[in-house]
């Protein structure tokens, strides 16, 4: 029940968000501050989840680091190729190697 | 609506039918590198612990990959409802200046129309439209272009969803969630690393994120969220 609520509000507010600047055209502009500020919400936003789901929610396991080391893997990857698909492949290719040995 | 007095460079303003055609063309390869993107979204609702009805919902409520996945995080965390609506609002902020520099082609569109396109508004049909717009310099056109990309984009993306949805339980030895999220987060973060400021704002909030997951309500998101908006912004002005 809570979780569509949540959704609910979450999709009612997101709507605003996009058709917010449409009904007020030529009324009102966004400040400054806050477009610059918006330039840094991508890059923040996906940074902190990045690391908020390589931080072990219980006791660190094996699997963990085996983690970090694939998603430290397909970085260099998207840092060199660009490539979405490359960038996942890779990761998986290394997690899936790294399962074969005596630690997994 | 006037048509724009014609230079003799002016293209030719295609019907309503073919200008909604040519948008999703334009789409398809943006549709195609996504898809996989929407199916793993849909395999993270199957492997979570959110119901699969709600969680599907996600797709056509927030319709937003990063507010998806932002969203199904938390919900799997445990986190408070207020702090989950304000995570995904603050994903979503960009959605505003979309719209903001999508509005003075539409201002002559009914209100109904406005509506519609203006629920669509996402990362891709917003690049698409854009570039297009440079391009046609026919408002009506425009729109009709708009729709055509924008349409195909929602049912392709909600039809990725419901895929890995469905798909997402068989494949999850293969294909574990906890390595593929971190992974497609990672494919997504790079390319916007472009500056330095955009740097500092990602480390910033990695770095916060961390001893953050300790905070109450699963609030440690938003707090990373925030600290690396003001790292970026900060470090602008340095460079500036």
């Amino acid at each position: 029940m809570t979780v569509w609520l949540v959704l609910l509000a979450g999709g009612v507010g997101s709507f605003a968000l996009r058709g917010a600047m449409v009904a007020l055209w030529g009324r009102w502009t966004p400040p400054g501050w806050f477009d610059q500020a918006t330039r840094y919400v991508a890059p923040a936003m996906l940074g902190g989840l990045v690391a908020a789901t390589l931080t072990p929610q219980r006791a660190p396991a094996p699997s963990d680091a085996m983690a970090l080391l694939a998603v430290a893997v397909g970085f260099v990857v998207a840092r060199r190729t660009g490539s979405f698909g490359g960038t996942v492949l890779a990761g998986l290719a290394v997690w899936w190697v790294l399962q074969l040995g005596p630690w997994a | 609506m006037a048509a724009p007095a014609t230079s003799h460079v002016a293209p030719v303003a295609p019907g309503a039918g073919r200008a909604a055609l040519l948008g999703m063309r334009a789409m398809l390869p943006l549709l195609a590198a996504l898809a996989p993107y929407g199916i793993v979204i849909g395999a993270a609702v199957s492997s979570s612990d959110v119901d699969a009805a709600a969680g599907f919902s996600s797709s056509w409520l927030l319709y937003g990959g990063t507010a998806q996945l932002t969203a199904i995080r938390l919900f799997d965390a445990g986190a408070a409802a207020v702090v989950v609506v304000a995570t995904i609002l603050m994903v979503n902020t960009r959605l505003l200046f979309y719209g903001a520099e999508l509005a003075p082609h539409w201002a002559g569109a009914s209100r109904a129309w406005k509506i519609l396109a203006s629920y669509l508004i996402v990362d891709p049909s917003y690049l698409v439209a854009i570039e297009h717009n440079t391009s046609q310099p026919d408002r009506r056109t425009q729109r009709h272009f708009y729709i055509g990309a924008a349409g195909l984009l929602w049912l392709g993306w909600l039809a990725a969803n419901a895929t890995g949805l469905l798909v997402g339980q068989r494949v999850a030895g293969l294909f574990p969630i906890e390595v593929l999220m971190p992974l497609m987060l990672t494919a997504m973060l790079a390319p916007k690393l472009a500056d330095r400021p955009a740097v500092v704002a990602a480390a910033t909030a990695g770095a916060v994120a961390v001893p953050a997951t300790l905070l109450p309500m699963e609030s440690g998101l938003l707090v990373a969220g925030v600290a690396g908006i003001a790292a970026g912004v900060a470090g602008q002005r340095q460079t500036a």
